[in-house]
Formats: C-alpha cells, structure tokens, sequence
C-alpha cells in the first residue's frame, strides 16, 4: 500500500496560450476508488489524456507501478495495465455488443492477420478461448442476450454498460472512467456505483472523473479536485467538500 | 458465430458465389466475354485488398497500379531473363512488392492523415518511371514479350476458358481469407480503428501496425494479380500501369462499396465494362476520345455525393433500424436491472 499505482508527477499541459494543465502532483492507491473532480474545462480530461498517451505532457511524467508511462504510445499504455473510456467516445456502434467486448480483449490475444485469414489452428484456438471470456463477461453485465446486436441499436445506460465491460475485458490494474454517470438515470447512476465499489473489492483501481457529487461522496476514498488546470484540494471526501477553496471553485454549481 | 466458426449469411454468399462461377464457365464460350470475365477477376483481386485498405484502415492507395505492375513485371523478368518457375516468379513477386509497400507505409502510416496517399502517389510515378526507362530490364515501353503462360498439373492454361477456370476460383478463395480476415482479431482491431482509433489504440490495437499490415497485404495481393496478368497477356508493358489505372481500381472500390467484401468485386465488373464499352465507343467515334477520364471522375464523384456506402451496402441484421443518428432514449425501467 505504501507504493502508489500511478503517480501524477508535476503535470503541465499548454494549449498555445491556454494552460489546461499546470504542475499538478497526486498519487493513486491501489485498490481505492480515486475521483478526479472541478468544474467545466477544469484540465481533467486532459489529465486523463496525458496520462493514457493521448497527448505528450509539456512538462512532468506520469508513473504506474513504479514504469514510466510518458512518451509511451497509447496502444503500449493499455498493454501496461491501464483501461480507460472517454468522455464523448462511444464504443464501436457499427460493431456487435460482442465484437465490442472482442475488441476489448485485444490485448489477450495474438493471432495476426495472415493467420486469421488462414484460419490457422492456432488462430481459431485463441478466437474461441476469447469468445468464451467475451461471453462470460457479457453474462456477468446481464448483456449476454444483447450479443449479436449492434452497440448503436443499445439505450444509453447499456452502451455504457458495454464500454465499461470492454475496458475491463483485458484484466487492466487500473481503470480510467471519464464521467460514465453522464446521462444515466439515478437508479443507474446508483447501479453504476454498486459496480465499481464490487470491482475495487476484486482489487482493480479506479480513478474517475465525475461531475455527479453523490457518487463521488459515496464510493469514493479519495478526491483530488482541479480548477482552471490547478490542483486547489485532496483528501478524503468530506473533507475537500467543506474545503473553502473548493466551495468558491465550484460557485453557482450544486456540490451536494 | 461462436468459436470463429461462420456466419450462415457467409456460407450461403460464398455458395451463390461459387454457384455463378461454374454457370458462367460452362454456359459462355465466347473468347470475348471470357477475357472480359478474366480481365474483371484480375481487377477484382487487387480491388479486395484496396477495399480492405480503404473501408477497415480509412487509409488511400494511389499506387496499386504500381503494385499490379510490380507483380506483373516481375513474372516477365523472373520468368524470360532467368527462366524461372512461373508459380515461383509469382511467390517472389509478391514477397518483394510486399516489402517495398512495407518500406513506403512504415513512415507514413505512423503519421496521422493521408500521407499514405501521397507516398503511393509518388511510389506508383516512380515505379511507372522505371518500367519505362530502366530499358536493359523492362525493355523500356515496347515491353516484354513471350511470357510464359502458367501450367497447373501439366496443363497448359493458354486459352481464356482455362484461365477462367485458374481465375475465378482464385478470387473465391481471396473473398474467403478476406471474410476470415475481417471476423478475426486483427480484422477486428481494424474495423475498430476504421470507426475511431482513438478508442482502438485505448484498448491495445497498435493502430499503426494494424494499418501497415493491411496495405502491406493489399499490396501483395495486387502483385498477385499483377503475375497472373504476365501469364494470362504474355505482353507487359508500362502504359496499363499508371495513375489512371490507380484512380480506376479506386473508383472500383467506391462505387462497389467498401464495407463489404463483395462491394469491390461489383465495382469491378461494372467498372471494367463500363472501360470496355468507352473504350468501344472512342474507336467509333472519334469524339469520344479522351472522354474515358472525364466519365472515371464523374462515376466517383457522384458515388462520392449520392451513394457513399457503394452499390453493396453492409446488410443490417434482424430487421435492426437503419443506424438510429442517436440511441434511443432509454426508459427509466428498461435498463436498471441491467447493471448490478
Ligand atoms: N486538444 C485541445 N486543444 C486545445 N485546447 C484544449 C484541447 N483539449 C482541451 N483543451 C482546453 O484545455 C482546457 C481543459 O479542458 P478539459 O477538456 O481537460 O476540461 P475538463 O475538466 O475535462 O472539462 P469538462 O468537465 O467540461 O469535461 C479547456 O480550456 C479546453 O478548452
Ligand atoms: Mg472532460
């Protein structure tokens, strides 16, 4: 417990004059259930995005279990153990539910292309083990009867649904959620909740930017909070909301 | 559709498939219709690999003309200069166009944008430019002559019909990789990044690689087809492998439908009568010269405008609507339960 899983190291990120980012340190810790709040164009998008290799930092490095992540490529990220959705991607709409959870699984696999369109033994082994974790998985999130439909066809809070099960297909240490209660219903929202405080009991790590208060007071250990590319607060829950700094960054929005 | 095995829509479209190759063959003897037949596999071949290309990778080829030449010369030279194998001219063909197209896309698919289309702009001139002034090996453009035809078990395929029947099947068995391809991990991965390759390096897809392997093979699959023109003409020389062949296998795979393995092989056909009855026409009528182009880019224009998707659309499954613009809104009850 005393070594963070990642650690956010003096982060800075200039867009031309705007500084979306500027020296922000934190750590996650293994296990916790890790918001990243703040108000609109806060930098938390932009965090997520330093850090999964989206973007190159201007300045500052990020760590996940003691390996630098800065200057790798994204697809290298996630093959270190980091999941991740966003905030305005969707999953693969033209793609089934269970295609989309296939794609999730990329990284259990090897075949390439010549052998998949050989259908080399090898090939058709490995289609088949992970068709039978897709399936699994589909099971567990109540999908399974979804599986040759296509993602666009799904409501809302199952395509969410489906994104989160796909970043979890690959078995990933650390899961980054970009906002996933964005348009869900408040039964939803508290399903949503229920599942990652599960998946934090099976050991994954969330870090999870989120703008819906009550969730974040309620399952989360701790918050850092972003205004205007700062860190102004972290700690536990309770604490940052009855932080002065906090209150005034988020004036005339609802902090519940 | 579980453990890889194949869709029935599958079976049943390579079955018609097979079915309207063999009523073909038999029923038609015309020398005409059946050079015409063979002449729209070739280009079918090289348009199912550029189909991949272009509908799963979002990446265009300029070059694949280049490419068809390569194979193409390759056979000429390996087989008249060093009197090689014909199958084995092909192999080597294939294996070095392959690695050329490997060395053009490294750089530029890294790159995001359309650099590739440029690289195979300037890959297929040069290559042009070599077939045509490289003379103590392509013969300059009189080109090479006496190419040995191909033999398969001790016969001789020198007639139309015999090619036909190398041909076709040939293109069958390429419609059916492609459709593995496409069910397979990898093909997964790229129609994953076909779609938004953000989220497909996200989830582990090294979309670079994906997009290299992809042009790399429809590049081979060119130099396929490129060989067994060698053999089937026994002429090469430079002008069928220029820019307007590029734009024409291009406009094949546009107007067939790019989402679909059987959208290049309709542009094919369509296109390559359509060629031939320009072409008819420009002998006739004077007037019509030169008009063969203008028709070329008016076809992709107003595909391009009117019909984007191609002639061959992907089918929708289970009568699910046309691609809602937005999913529909969900009802309070109709999702909880789901999660937990
Ligand atoms: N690619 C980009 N180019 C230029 N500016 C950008 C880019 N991405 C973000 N920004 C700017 O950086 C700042 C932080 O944006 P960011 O998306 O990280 O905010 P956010 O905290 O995620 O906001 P929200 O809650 O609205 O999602 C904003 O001023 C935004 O305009
Ligand atoms: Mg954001």
């Amino acid at each position: 417990m005393s070594v963070p899983l990642l650690r956010i190291e003096r982060l800075r990120k200039d867009f031309g004059g705007v500084h979306a980012l500027s020296e922000v340190s934190f750590s996650v810790r293994e296990g916790d259930i890790h918001a990243l709040i703040g108000p609109n164009g806060a930098g938390k998008t932009t965090l997520f995005n330093c850090a999964t290799g989206v973007f190159s930092p201007s300045e500052g490095e990020v760590w996940f279990r003691e390996r630098r992540l800065t200057g790798l490529a994204p697809h290298r990220i996630a093959a270190r153990g980091v999941a991740r959705t966003a905030q305005n991607l969707r999953p693969w709409r033209e793609m089934t539910v269970l295609e989309n959870v296939l794609v999730g699984c990329h990284l259990l696999g090897h075949a390439g292309m010549v052998a998949g369109a050989l259908h080399l033994p090898s090939s058709l082994r490995e289609e088949r083990r992970l068709r039978e974790i897709t399936m699994r998985r589909l099971e567990q999130a109540h999908l399974a009867e979804y599986a040759d439909h296509l993602v666009g066809e799904l409501a809302l809070g199952q395509q969410r649904m489906v994104e989160l099960t796909r970043a979890l297909a690959s078995n990933p240490r650390m899961l980054m959620l970009d906002e996933p209660a964005a348009g869900l219903h408040t039964r939803e929202t508290q399903e949503l909740g229920g599942l990652l405080t599960s998946l934090r009991g099976q050991g994954l790590t969330v870090l999870l930017i989120e703008h819906d208060m009550s969730l974040v007071m309620s399952i989360c250990d701790r918050v850092v909070v972003l205004d205007y590319g700062e860190k102004i607060a972290e700690g536990a829950p309770r604490e940052v909301q009855a932080d002065p700094r906090v209150v005034a960054a988020y004036l005339g929005e609802e902090v519940s | 559709m579980r453990g890889g095995g194949w869709a029935r829509s599958r079976i049943l479209g390579l079955t018609l498939f097979a079915a309207a190759i063999f009523t073909f063959g038999l029923t038609v003897h015309s020398g005409y219709l059946l050079g015409m037949a063979v002449l729209i596999a070739l280009h079918a071949l090289v348009a199912l690999g550029l189909g991949l290309l272009m509908g799963w990778a979002g990446q265009i080829s300029l070059g694949h003309a280049g490419f068809y030449g390569l194979g193409a010369y390759a056979s000429a030279i390996l087989t008249t200069r060093f009197g090689l194998n014909p199958w084995l001219a092909l192999v080597l063909g294939a294996v070095g166009t392959g690695l050329i197209a490997f060395a053009v896309g490294k750089p530029t698919l890294r790159l995001r944008g359309h650099y590739l289309a440029m690289g195979t702009l300037g890959l297929g001139l040069i290559i042009w430019t070599v077939f045509n002034q490289a003379a103590t090996w392509t013969e300059g453009p009189s080109g090479i002559r006496d190419i040995p035809v191909l033999s398969l078990g001790g016969l001789a395929l020198d007639n139309d019909q015999r090619f036909y029947w190398l041909i076709w099947p040939v293109v069958l068995v390429a419609v059916m990789l492609a459709g593995n391809l496409i069910n397979s991990r990898m093909g997964r991965a790229l129609r994953a990044l076909g779609e938004n390759e953000g989220a497909a390096a996200a989830a582990g897809v090294d979309v670079a690689r994906a997009k290299l392997g992809v042009f790399t093979l429809s590049a081979v699959l060119a130099s396929i087809a490129g060989s067994f023109y060698a053999h089937y003409v026994t002429f090469v020389n430079p002008s069928p492998f220029g820019f307007a062949l590029s734009i024409q296998l291009m406009t094949m795979v546009v107007v067939g439908g790019e989402m679909t393995v059987w959208g290049p092989l309709v542009g094919a056909g369509v296109l390559t009568v359509l060629h031939q009855v320009l072409a008819i026409s420009a002998q006739r009528i004077p007037a019509m010269e030169g008009l063969e182009v203008v028709a070329y880019g008016a076809v992709l224009v107003i595909f391009l405008l009117f019909r984007p998707q191609g002639l061959v659309a992907p089918l929708r499954r289970r009568g699910a609507p046309p691609r809602a613009a937005e999913p529909p809104a969900p009802r309070a009850d109709e999702v909880v339960g789901e999660a937990s």
